[in-house]
């Protein structure tokens, strides 16, 4: 470990010259900034793996599971574990997908769980992320650069191998393909994981295409090629659903493929992860997920849901307007560590007006217990000091054939001291994550 | 009451245009309230319809014209039997599915000129739910002024109630949105009424489990001279015509023609 330290601005610099970025946009301009690489991998041990492993299988094929019961039956809402309200006025639900049945039944193939490690040594899940997670390309091309440089630091070590990742992703879209072509469906390069595809894309065999490559005839999806058309069975895919298919969602996308949703109900085509995966994922419903896990499996859940609160239920919501400060809040429509205030950071007036917004909105939030979470140290710009970094765990959740967990992961680390947002729009770093195998 | 309908959609493009994807939901559904017994479609240029029903059963048409043309003409045309009742389907007052249409949705979001509409008709409102439904159909006929091209298709309940101004689908918006504001499940229905014109959009309303169609812009129940093609949340899930086609410079121009007549009466003359 001490050997990679030396490299790091060696692999910082490659990491830069193979444009391995991150693309954002803010106040509505587009911005690529580099995901800086610190060298200090997160070491994860063999038994406390196996017991994350565990905990995130059965969680994954839980909501894999909600699913399709809500696009189906609803019996868990029949059934009274989940109120409707958390269904139908989430803006993850999609109406059109109602009794949408995905080839293999499975809906969320590539389930990126965010966790973080507690002080208290337990590890919890921070948020689940169901609609293409972006991000395990940056630990596995990492991984890569840190072996050419210090090709050492393997050898000796009892480090899972993590270059089996586009070999799962390849089985995972063989196994829900409809027949023909697999391909990576890229908005294109002004999109904040056109990196990422392109690497996959190159790594899985699938073919890298535009929106305009596509078109759908007679309810099926072809590649235009100069050999005429050819079928396609699976669409990896990163425009988000709105924008997917102009005549099923916004008429007015320009980036969707006509036709293609349709193609999709008929079954003559996978999308991963498909449509309609936003209700499953929404903060709101974080909360249930434990629940879920009991209903469908009749387990108990063995992953940790933060300590969450609901203002939807008048309990809640006296607890949370008594312990304010105390609370992180979540607004339930933002993603990627935007709408997310801690309550003791707000004015007095700031304050009030939240609290009105709750008490009118209630669904709308929800408040979680602040996790102290561990620091990792990670490598400042002398390149000795050692200073101490807030870090979650991007986990990679892969379901096929099987419900498989990616050894490896992506660390994050924000860059401000003070910071417990680690998301990567919000300009932080990565880690490489170690997996022992014994 | 038998009522024979014909809904015709023209497109005409300044340019020709190839690879044109449409999707059409003008298909009355079969309800409790009418029965579709004919139907026929045209389709030029000439090409396979495709017919599918939606994930609220709605019926679609589509299809596809990849060679370039300049002009598509779509007629739809058969035979209603309608009843006479004002409602339709029983629901459950506690099914999860009437909750689809309590949950705020795109063009339903209230606003501060809805809420304080809300908030003043609560003051004379009537107790019961089907009371409420009249007395708020009543309000936005009252408050509304049908005004055709002050509003587009992107029109919100709250712009519209703002503007005081609009056509069916913005009085249909309104008052969804002031039903599910009062906890009434309350979903949008396009169709078709008696007469000639365009198509209509209109609300129904489920109290104590009925449903109930009432045309807030012509401040009428719905009887047996409507025809429903689809419901949904809003617009959005209704829309008659989808489509899209090649050619960034081609403009479209859009002529609707529609009639219903009742069987034993003379049919409207071609327009």
């Amino acid at each position: 470990m001490q050997e990679l330290n030396k490299h790091v601005k060696s692999i910082n610099h490659l990491l830069e010259r193979y444009g391995v970025r991150f693309g954002i946009y803010k106040d509505g301009v587009f911005k690529e900034q580099l995901f800086p690489f610190d060298p200090i991998p997160r070491v994860i041990g063999k038994e406390e793996w196996d017991e994350i492993e565990a905990g995130l299988i059965q969680r994954v094929t839980a909501l894999n599971l909600f699913l399709s019961d809500i696009y189906g039956e609803k019996k868990i809402v029949k059934d009274g574990v989940i109120p409707p309200e958390f269904i139908f006025s989430s803006s993850g639900y999609l109406t059109a997908c109602e009794g949408l049945k995905t080839p293999k039944g499975i809906a969320s193939h590539i389930s990126g769980i965010d966790l973080v490690q507690g002080k208290d040594g337990k590890w919890y899940i921070l948020e689940d992320n169901l609609r293409i997670p972006s991000g395990a390309s940056y630990p596995l091309i990492a991984r890569d650069l840190c072996r050419t440089a210090s090709p050492g630091t393997f050898a000796g070590t009892h480090v899972a191998d993590n270059r089996d990742y586009p070999k799962m992703l390849r089985d995972t879209m063989d196994y829900v393909s409809t027949g023909g072509l697999n391909v990576i469906l890229t908005p294109g390069r002004y999109n904040a994981a056109f990196f990422e595809h392109s690497y996959f894309a190159e790594k899985t065999g699938a073919v890298l295409v535009y929106n305009t490559d596509l078109t759908v005839e007679d309810d099926k999806v072809y590649l235009k090629t100069a050999a005429g058309n050819q079928r396609v069975g699976a669409i990896y895919r990163r425009t988000s659903d709105e924008y997917l298919d102009p005549l099923a969602f916004n008429p007015e996308s320009l980036i969707g493929v006509p036709g293609l949703f349709q193609a999709m109900r008929k079954g003559n085509v996978a999308i991963l992860n498909a449509p309609g995966n936003g209700v499953a994922d929404d903060k709101g419903i974080y909360y249930f997920v434990p629940k879920m896990v009991e209903y469908y499996l009749g387990e108990e859940c063995k992953t940790n849901n933060a300590p969450t609160y609901l203002p939807y239920y008048e309990e809640d919501k006296k607890y949370v307007l008594d312990h304010f400060d105390d609370l992180v809040i979540k607004d339930v429509a933002e993603a990627g560590g935007y709408g997310v205030v801690f309550g003791n950071t707000l004015t007095k007036e700031k304050k009030a007006d939240f609290i009105e917004l709750i008490k009118t909105e209630p669904r709308r939030f929800i408040a979680q217990e602040v996790i102290d979470f561990v620091d990792l140290d990670i490598l400042d710009e002398d390149g000795v000091t050692l200073i101490p970094r807030k870090a979650d765990l991007r986990a990679y959740v892969l379901t096929g054939e099987d419900v498989r967990v990616w050894k490896s992961g992506l660390t994050r680390f924000s860059r401000n001291p003070d910071s417990f947002i680690v998301n990567s729009s919000q300009g932080g770093g990565f880690k490489d994550t170690w997996v022992l195998q014994h | 009451m038998l009522l024979d309908f014909r809904y015709r959609m023209a497109l005409e493009f300044s340019d020709p245009v190839e690879d044109q994807y449409f999707v059409m939901r003008c298909i009355p559904r079969d309800t409790d309230r009418q029965k579709l017994t004919e139907l026929s479609t045209e389709v030029e240029p000439d090409t396979a319809v495709r017919s599918d029903t939606d994930g609220l059963g709605n019926s679609m048409l589509y299809g596809l014209i990849r060679e370039k043309h300049t002009s598509f003409l779509l007629t739809v045309s058969g035979t209603v039997e309608t009843t006479g009742s004002l409602y339709e389907e029983h629901e459950d007052p506690s099914a999860v599915e009437l909750f689809r249409y309590t949950a705020p949705s795109g063009y339903t979001q209230p606003g501060p000129e809805l809420l304080s509409a809300y908030t003043m008709l609560a003051e004379t409102a009537p107790a019961d739910d089907y009371g409420r439904l009249i007395h708020y159909a009543r309000y936005v006929r009252d408050t509304m002024e049908y005004l055709p091209g002050t509003t587009d298709v992107h029109t919100t309940a709250e712009e519209a109630l703002r503007l005081r101004k609009g056509v069916c689908q913005d009085y249909a918006h309104v008052l969804i949105t002031l039903l599910r504001l009062a906890g009434i499940p309350a979903r949008y229905a396009a169709g078709l009424m008696r007469g000639e014109g365009e198509s209509h959009a209109w609300v129904e309303a489920n109290c104590s489990g009925y449903w109930y169609g009432i045309d807030p812009t012509n401040n009428l129940l719905v009887d047996d001279s409507y025809i429903k093609f689809s419901h949904g949340r809003d617009y959005e899930d209704c829309m008659v015509s989808r489509g899209i086609f090649r050619n960034p410079r081609a403009i479209q121009t859009m002529g609707i023609a529609v009639s219903v007549v009742p069987e034993d009466q003379e049919a409207a003359p071609q327009q």
